[in-house]
């Protein structure tokens, strides 16, 4: 073989894998056997085949069995006792120097790790709805759209009756299809007498006879096949337990109002919480049918949830659009006799709980944005607390410097430095997480209490979610920052971290800068939210309404009820201290009737609420009238056709208040003229969702409430009195009333919650950041000590040391808001959208904020500095 | 028939034997590049040096063969040898991996084999 220096080496990659990849005690060989095959490969077939081949083999060596078992040999050196235990030695003594800042850097993440899964189990848990129901990915609810000739759309989430069955008949893409009826759309209250003992459900459910097979309701007991009909009532189980107790409820007897008897015939599992309906009861449609007799043909009442399930491919859109044709068949004359057309569309089921929300929906949705909010925040916690970890953690870091610098100069390999963070880290996550687990599972009923969510909703699929995505997480912030702190200390040449100051070489580095400026700008963030969604709760709840609504009872009014109203009311109206009494087919916040009204002589219908009351209501709401009288029993005419409108009808109908106008409206028996004998001023009669749209008043006796306004001084005898009065009429009935304010308050229930919910995590948030920044503020003035002995010593004030260590915050204080403020308000802007009268963000809550936040973060870091600064600097220069 | 009782753990595949086969056969001149060739010339099938010494190490645990270091030589760039010899106990698996195959062709009959004449 031929000698020369120019003789060809093998390729020098593969000469490193085998140094740093194959396990020492072999790899002598393996090169000595790889640099023989080299050699003659050359010789035989050259140079570039030579090198293939040897790249090829080393390729192959890649075995588990040849490989370097990573950090386990060789590695005594760094590590003399097991890795592990060396690990948890040094976390707890630095825990026990530092316990302060150890304390707030896991205490910071615990909390925000608590949010974010508390928050998870709630938005996985919305976003769970109705999976569970069989065949789910393929059923639709079918709701229509009234398009009013005038430009007006009205989205109902139901539909006619008999519309089920004509697209049942007309495509053949729809499998099958079932329709559920509510009572609450036409009755407040319903009444049912069971055993002797009257009982009120919010809502009972008329429902085709394949609805449990449609929905999937599980029986626990039944006598009657998939199918029921005639006069028989399902009870769920929960509802049967409070009917019958212990008792076996088939067979029982349920009377409906005074004179409907149904038969129990099966009881179904409750369906899950994450449903969009829940069914205490449900009753046979012939029940309804016989009531009300002609739902099933008659096209002008949309009242009925409608389901369908279509078949694999059919493609729900398409098949929306071609509805038309049906409505065009069934409903042609209803432009011009209604004034609307109809058009439908499908939602899918899944879609109902978080993107419906339509007039007249089974049950309130919950509203998707919010959920987007709190996730959002959740975010934001979680940054804010990382920020924290990685600072103080790097920070901390700086200060072992020595440490490291001696297991480098031992020779630690960059690997063995990284396994060091990696298992300080983990070790500290896996505990924070345990602990968050360990609080969830203890705060999770008081989530729930807050939420009116049950805690087994959450502990079904929800926590299966979230602990997954818990521990991902983990993960990924473990990787995370150990490859972070790696990075940061790894350049560094040992000889300088040995060196005596080498801990006071800690700054903070531009990384930690923009982490610290994030920081800001969230906990900036967090606080403009939290006070415009303040503010725009108390815009909604201390609005004026245009009318008084302290002190008002609201009753319900059954058929009992409303045969005695006139006695009632004369008997209430007997003591000083009830002002007015009103019975009214509604009340503000309620549901209104929707007509089409014109003025004479103006070619078109507008759409307009209609409310039927007696002669006392605008005097019991005290509402103000700006033209024109109220109601009077000295007009025997009030009682026919006559009406009290609102400014803002006046002004659709395109009229005058002083030219006694005369409106009219089509029945069924042609047209009806009325005559307009009073202007109220425009009060809000829906909720501050919406604007304020046109009202009409007129005399009826088609009430369903009772208000009555009694004085703000002698509350509590009034409603004994009220009581009194209540149970000599109609002493069979319970006595249940609710305050018009609290009721009117409910409206914006959802709203107040998700505002207590930030106004907690913006405090947390808040306090995390604060405290992060004490123990940050900690550990650089600790490193810079002598320094600050030495300018002292020099002659500087203690003020000027104070700027020293405030201006570098400074700086990035005024970065983060300059980042904060626009983000924020282009967020609020478009979170107050959804609000008719909503609240303005000034120019001095933004100035406020900032003033606020700037004086907080100086005032916290001058507090550990002024302690510094005020020392003597003998001390702290004499350890020198 | 017989039966042929075979310790646990003395267990051969089949590129094991082939292997251990290849290092008595070298008998003093086994080491990672004779093996590879060797069993290339004889049976044309090219293995890795990564696939041979996943096996010698494992017929080393096993306690098959023997290892020692051998001279250096330059075209090994300095490096030393691993040469291999076979065990008692490597040699007991090899009588044993034959006698499970001859027993197994003393038992097939005549008959079984297509090329068989009647």
């Amino acid at each position: 073989m031929k000698k020369k220096p120019s003789s060809p080496k093998p390729p020098r990659l593969g000469r490193f894998m085998l140094k740093n990849i194959i396990r020492p005690e072999i790899a002598e060989y393996l090169e000595g056997d790889l640099e023989e095959i080299f050699y003659r490969k050359y010789q035989t077939h050259g140079l570039l085949k030579a090198r293939l081949r040897y790249l090829f083999e080393i390729l192959l060596l890649l075995r588990p069995k040849l490989i370097r078992k990573p950090f386990k040999t060789h590695s005594f050196i760094h590590f003399p006792m097991n890795p592990i235990r060396q690990t948890l030695l040094s976390v707890l003594r630095r825990a026990k120097k530092q316990p302060f800042t150890a304390g707030i850097q896991l205490l910071g993440l615990m909390i925000s790790f608590v949010c974010a899964i508390l928050i998870g189990l709630h938005v996985v848990f919305h976003f769970s709805f109705d999976q569970s129901i069989p065949n789910a990915d393929q059923t639709y609810r079918v709701v229509v759209d009234r398009n009013y000739v005038k430009g007006e759309t009205l989205s109902y989430a139901t539909t006619p009756f008999p519309l089920a069955e004509a697209i049942e008949q007309e495509f053949s893409a729809v499998k099958r299809s079932t329709q559920i009826f509510s009572s609450h759309l036409i009755q407040e209250q319903a009444m049912l007498t069971v055993n002797d003992q009257p009982y009120y459900e919010d809502r009972l459910f008329f429902v085709e006879k394949n609805m449990p097979s449609f929905f999937g309701l599980e029986f626990v007991r039944k006598d009657i096949g998939n199918d029921f009909d005639g006069y028989t009532a399902l009870l769920s189980e929960s509802t049967a337990e409070k009917y019958f107790a212990r008792e076996n409820p088939l067979g029982k007897t349920i009377l409906l109002g005074d004179s409907i008897a149904v038969t129990v015939k099966g009881v179904y599992k409750d369906m899950p919480a994450n449903a969009h309906l829940h069914l205490p009861m449900l009753l046979s449609m012939d029940v309804l049918d016989a009531v009300v007799g002609i739902l099933s043909t008659y096209w002008g009442w949309d009242l009925a949830y409608t389901y369908i399930q279509l078949s694999e491919n059919a493609e729900p859109e398409q098949l929306a659009a071609q509805f038309d044709k049906i409505f065009d068949k069934y409903t042609a004359d209803y432009a011009e006799r209604r004034g609307y057309t109809y058009s439908a569309s499908l939602q899918p089921l899944t879609d109902i709980h978080l993107k419906s929300d339509r007039l007249w929906e089974l049950f309130p949705g919950e509203n998707l944005n919010n959920l987007y909010l709190l996730s959002f925040v959740s975010v934001l916690m979680l940054a804010i607390a990382m920020v924290n970890y990685i600072n103080l953690f790097t920070a901390q870091v700086f200060r072992q410097v020595k440490a490291i610098g001696m297991r480098k100069i031992l020779g630690a390999g960059p690997l063995s430095l990284l396994f060091q963070f990696l298992t300080e880290i983990s070790m500290q996550i896996i505990l924070v997480w345990i602990l968050s687990w360990g609080i969830v599972y203890y705060w999770v009923p008081k989530l729930s209490s807050f939420t009116d969510i049950t805690t087994d909703a959450y502990f079904g699929k929800p926590m299966f979610v979230v602990w997954t995505g818990s521990i991902l997480m983990g993960i990924i912030i473990i990787l995370f920052v150990s490859v972070y702190i790696f990075f940061l200390v790894r350049p560094v040449n040992p000889r300088v971290l040995l060196n005596r100051h080498a801990a006071s070489t800690y700054r903070l580095g531009t990384f930690s800068k923009c982490l610290l400026v994030c920081q800001f700008a969230v906990a900036i963030f967090l606080t403009l939210g939290t006070t415009t969604i303040y503010q725009q709760i108390k815009l909604l709840q201390s609005h004026a309404l245009g009318f008084n609504k302290d002190h008002v009872l609201v009753f319900s009014l059954n058929d009992a009820e409303l045969a005695q109203i006139d006695a009632l009311k004369h008997a209430l109206l007997n003591k000083t201290y009830i002002h007015a009494v009103s019975a009214t087919s509604a009340y503000p916040g309620g549901r209104s009737e929707r007509m089409r009204m014109r003025a004479i002589g103006s070619p078109e219908f507008v759409p307009v609420n209609l409310l039927w009351v007696d002669h006392d209501f605008v005097k019991t709401l005290e509402i103000p009238l700006i033209e024109g009288r109220d109601f009077s029993k000295e007009y025997s005419t009030d009682e026919n056709m006559a009406f009290l409108v609102n400014k803002a009808a006046l002004k659709a109908f395109g009229l005058h208040p002083d030219e006694q106008p005369e409106i009219e409206w089509p029945t069924a028996l042609g047209l009806f003229k009325g005559k307009i004998v009073g202007v109220m001023d425009d009060f809000h009669f829906a909720s501050l969702h919406q604007n304020i749209e046109p009202l009409v008043l007129t005399i009826d006796t088609r009430y369903n409430y009772l208000l009555v306004r009694i004085d703000g001084q002698d509350v509590q005898e009034a409603i004994a009195y009220v009581e009194e009065v209540f149970q000599s009429i109609i002493p069979e009935q319970l006595f249940h009333y609710q305050w018009l304010d609290q009721s009117l308050a409910n409206q914006y229930n959802k709203e107040r919650k998700i505002s207590q919910l930030l106004q907690g995590f913006t405090f947390l948030a808040f306090i995390i950041a604060i405290v992060g920044l004490i123990a940050l503020t900690e550990v650089l003035i600790e490193n810079r000590i002598k320094e600050m002995g030495i300018r002292k010593v020099l002659g500087a004030s203690v003020i000027q040391i104070l700027v020293l260590v405030n201006k570098q915050f400074i700086y990035l204080l005024i970065l983060a808001l300059v980042i904060a403020i626009p983000v924020s308000l282009w967020f609020l802007n478009g979170w107050l959208e959804q609000y008719v009268y909503r609240v303005a963000i000034g120019l001095p809550m933004i100035l406020l904020i900032c003033a606020i936040s700037l004086i907080l973060i100086l005032a916290t870091i001058s507090l550990k500095s002024l302690k510094a600064a005020l020392e003597n600097p003998v001390k702290a220069l004499r350890n020198e | 028939m017989i039966q042929i009782k075979t310790m646990k753990g003395t267990y051969l595949g089949e590129l094991e034997e082939l292997i251990l086969l290849t290092v008595a056969a070298l008998y003093d001149k086994a080491y990672g590049v004779s093996i590879v060739e060797e069993i290339e010339t004889r049976t044309d099938r090219k293995l890795s040096l990564g696939a041979v010494y996943t096996v010698l190490l494992r017929l080393e645990e096993k306690g098959f063969v023997n290892a020692r270091e051998g001279e250096a030589t330059k075209s090994r760039g300095g490096r030393r040898k691993k040469l291999y010899t076979l065990t008692a106990s490597g040699e007991q698996a090899l009588r044993i991996a034959q006698d499970i195959r001859m027993s197994l062709w003393n038992a097939i009959p005549q008959a079984a084999f297509p090329s068989h004449i009647a």
